[in-house]
């Protein structure tokens, strides 16, 4: 399921977050929230964002191999 | 997790601020020109970006917080929204709203969020949870937190 998670603590400080979003389609998944809470920092990509982009390449390389896809 | 953004926060949603002040139990006063503070710059600490001494004072609309005497002004200069508040001892704003605002700055954020969410079609779930942060030289620190989740709604 896709998920944006927004945690704020007791300084204001806020992060966002998302989860189940397919590659890069992560980063502007919550870029709309990100402009009306302020400015966006810094952008720390998890390992789950790579492993996605690697699956996704994968996947494209196969298509073009055997004319599938 | 695919990825994760430090927010730097701006107030850009006065009817979120609105409603974090009735979230906390604070008044919101709808075009009041003036805040109570000290009254006098005493120059121990810098002035507010984009302020001189004479708009000290002055706003837009006024934060009235039980418990403390000053009040916090709500200014809007060449589009930005700033919060001006006194936080000398004896006017309390400080022990109430916590260091640099803490507490109606994460007030503000989740009724920002919540009502940016809203307009946008998604459900929101909020939760009080604990959070791990890096605090300074206590290293890092569990700090109450709020965590809200956002998922299209069905």
């Amino acid at each position: 399921m896709e998920e944006i998670i927004v945690e704020i603590d007791d300084e204001g400080a806020v992060e966002v977050k998302t989860k189940g979003f397919k590659g890069k389609g992560c980063l502007t998944a919550s870029k709309w929230l990100e402009e009306q809470l302020g400015a966006s920092l810094e952008v720390k990509k998890t390992s789950e964002y790579f492993a996605e982009e690697v699956g996704e390449k994968v996947r494209l390389h196969r298509g073009a191999g055997n004319g599938e896809e | 997790m695919s990825h994760v953004s430090t927010i730097d926060l701006e107030i850009k949603d006065l009817g979120a601020l609105k409603a974090a002040c009735g979230r906390l139990g604070y008044q919101w006063k709808e075009g009041q020109k003036t805040y109570r503070w000290y009254g006098r710059w005493i120059g121990d600490y810098p002035m507010p970006q984009g302020f001189k001494m004479e708009d000290l004072g002055h706003c837009e609309h006024a934060i009235s917080v039980p418990g403390a005497s000053y009040e916090i002004g709500v200014v809007t200069k060449n589009g930005k929204t700033t919060l001006l508040w006194d936080f000398f001892s004896s006017g309390g704003l400080q022990g109430v709203i916590g260091e640099n605002g803490g507490k109606l700055k994460q007030a503000y954020a989740t009724e920002a969020t919540r009502r940016a969410a809203r307009r946008a079609g998604y459900q929101v779930t909020e939760k009080r949870t604990l959070l791990d942060r890096l605090r300074g030289t206590f290293g890092m620190q569990q700090v109450d937190g709020i965590r809200l989740t956002l998922r299209r709604g069905v």
